[in-house]
């Protein structure tokens, strides 16, 4: 039988002899990462993609999408999600908010979803920064674009693909009622010391189970309905900064990470409605160093 | 010889060439002898992928007296196959039990070719559960992968035997230990202990050279069953992924997890968001490991998001 079996010792042998040459193989493939990343995305033709068609000719009205918007925003998203009830996404923007240009709305649209389009983010001149994080449910592999509207009207897309699969771990199935019953918990907080005239970073958490309707209760074999979060207003000293109109695409405890522009003090106040058409708010008062009177945005 | 007899041979060879190819799967490892009586076959270690049709983790078998006792299956049910063929080229003994370690894709669909010669299969009742609950989303992922070929026949199999704790048995005519030391990588591992020679199969408690894809873990209880391993001072350990090992070195898993924990806490508790903590919480010590591209994000993720929790 020794023809078929081989022996042990001999592959630990082979493992260190293996060392270096793997060593040398490991850097390479490090070096060469960032660009495999890139190479596994596959081609997008989004002309034709039907539901984004019908999507963009509803919302859009024909009017162009620069499919280049690099220069305006990014979307950063994880090629393959582990974990599709939770995808980590952020729409970056590339430039600061100002008077003169600004981000007004970003659009977030995931092709293989039931529904595909997952809401929109409205910011102002006082955002400071239109950058949104947020994480995201995802059907399947599929196409995620993110959508921004400039003050000038001008429309620019980014586009990711995402492989979610996962599900192997998902948890066990909750109580719904208790879910339902602890909904409404807020939590607004503002990173680190905020500094007068720069973008303060900002985080929102909503506990709300943003049930989606279409899943089945593995144990009694249910379906609960819809009941998600449909829109969160934050303000700063009483002025806009960021306006999402979302769906059950959001994760179940939605959680956004956004920017405003401190200056002085004021109260960041979040107003939170749910499909049920119950209200929760937020507030915590920002005290801001004074800066220097340039802004900058950028990290 | 006439045309028709010509041609008559000639698909008797053709048949006869096609069933020893279908004989073995390609790219099935042969079993290493690991000690006497017992042998392990070593997947390649990789992410599963067509190139390596799923044969990635390490499973293994244990021939007693009178029977064999296998432990794990492999991701398809052609592996399954595979793993009764090269079997019966080491013993003429029949398969007695199969043992399933924990509930992961890479472990638990070669079962089906095991149930239908009628072999009974055990894992931890928790194992058990959680394949028969998740399992079809597993095995729809995995024909995604590998494609409706590689995964035909494969189907989910739930273990008929279930322990719930620590439990010696004996198989095949062997002594062995099944050892549960609670919640870890999953919350029904068993590592298998074959006393008579003192290997152990540690299925997914530990992992050699391969970043552990964390899905139902708790840290606290798997760092606590490494510990409980390396107490038993074994001379040698197949771990659910690469190379056996001996000793100590199998607490090169906890290194990696209590690093990993380490590294997101810092990460989370300095207000890091969990987009940029998945680009940016590294363990620079296994960069080099199989799977670090694919699985370090995502087990940042996990951890991040429990620590959001708490």
């Amino acid at each position: 039988m020794g023809a078929v079996v081989q022996d042990w010792r001999d592959i630990m042998k082979t493992t260190w002899s293996g060392v270096r040459a793997m060593t040398v193989a490991s850097l390479a493939a490090a070096a060469l990462s960032p660009y495999a990343a890139q190479a596994a995305q596959p081609d997008d033709d989004p002309d034709k993609v039907a539901r984004w068609i019908d999507f963009r000719e509803g919302t859009f009205k024909g009017r162009t999408i620069d499919t280049h918007g690099d220069a305006v925003i990014k979307l950063d998203a994880p090629a393959r999600a582990a974990d599709a009830a939770v995808v980590p996404i952020a729409i970056n923007a590339q430039f600061p908010q100002s008077p003169a240009r600004y981000i007004k709305k970003l659009y977030l649209f995931i092709d293989e979803n039931p529904e595909p389009y997952a809401g929109s983010f409205e910011f102002t001149p006082e955002s400071g920064l239109a950058t949104i994080e947020t994480r995201v449910r995802v059907e399947d592999y599929t196409f995620m674009r993110a959508i921004a509207e400039t003050n000038d009207g001008k429309l620019y897309s980014a586009v990711r693909f995402v492989k979610a699969s996962g599900g192997c771990s998902a948890p066990a199935d909750k109580d719904e009622d208790a879910a339902e019953r602890t909904a409404g918990q807020v939590r607004l907080q503002a990173e680190g010391q905020a500094v007068a005239g720069k973008p303060e970073l900002a985080q929102l958490m909503v506990r709300h189970p943003n049930r989606t309707g279409m899943a089945m209760n593995q144990v009694t074999r249910n379906y609960a309905s819809a009941y998600f979060i449909r829109k969160v207003s934050v303000t700063y000293a009483n002025k806009p900064v960021m306006t999402a109109n979302v769906n059950f695409s959001i994760s179940e405890n939605p959680n956004f990470r956004f920017y405003f522009v401190p200056s002085g003090s004021g109260e960041l106040k979040a107003f939170i409605e749910d499909t049920k058409n119950k209200h929760w708010d937020g507030a915590v008062a920002v005290k801001a160093q004074p800066g220097s009177a340039q802004t900058s945005a950028m990290k | 010889m006439t045309v028709r007899r010509l041609r008559a041979l000639f698909f008797t060879l053709l048949f006869a060439v096609s069933t020893l190819t279908h004989a073995a799967m390609s790219g099935m490892p042969a079993p290493v002898a690991i000690a006497p009586g017992v042998y392990a076959f070593i997947g390649d270690n990789d992410a599963v992928a067509p190139a390596n049709h799923g044969i990635v983790a390490n499973n293994g078998f244990i021939v007693g007296q009178d029977g064999v006792t296998v432990i794990d299956t492999g991701s398809s049910y052609r592996y399954g196959r595979a793993m009764i063929e090269a079997i019966r080229k080491v013993t003429p003994l029949p398969v007695k039990l199969v043992i399933i370690t924990h509930q992961a894709p890479e472990f638990v669909f070669g079962a089906a070719a095991f149930r239908d010669e009628g072999v009974p299969i055990l894992a931890h009742a928790r194992a058990a559960q959680l394949i028969r609950e998740r399992c079809s989303i597993c095995l729809a992922n995995l024909r995604k992968t590998l494609g409706e070929d590689e995964m035909a026949g494969s189907r989910v199999t739930v273990p008929d035997q279930t322990v719930n704790g620590t439990t010696e048995i004996e198989s095949g005519g062997r002594k062995l230990q099944l050892l549960h030391f609670g919640p870890a990588s999953t919350p029904g591992d068993l590592a298998v202990l074959d006393t008579q020679t003192g290997v152990l199969f540690a299925g997914g408690l530990v992992s050699n050279g391969r970043i552990p894809e964390l899905r139902n873990e708790q840290i606290s209880g798997w760092l606590a069953a490494l510990e409980n391993l390396r107490g038993l001072d074994l001379k040698t350990v197949v771990p659910g992924f690469g190379k056996p090992l001996r000793g100590d070195d199998i607490m090169r898993t906890g290194t990696y997890l209590r690093e990993l924990e380490a590294a997101v806490k810092q990460a989370y508790t300095s207000g890091v968001g969990l987009t940029e903590a998945m680009h940016t919480v590294q363990v620079p010590a296994f960069r080099n490991d199989k799977l670090y591209a694919i699985a370090q994000p995502q087990n940042v993720q996990r951890i991040y998001l429990q620590l959001e929790k708490q």
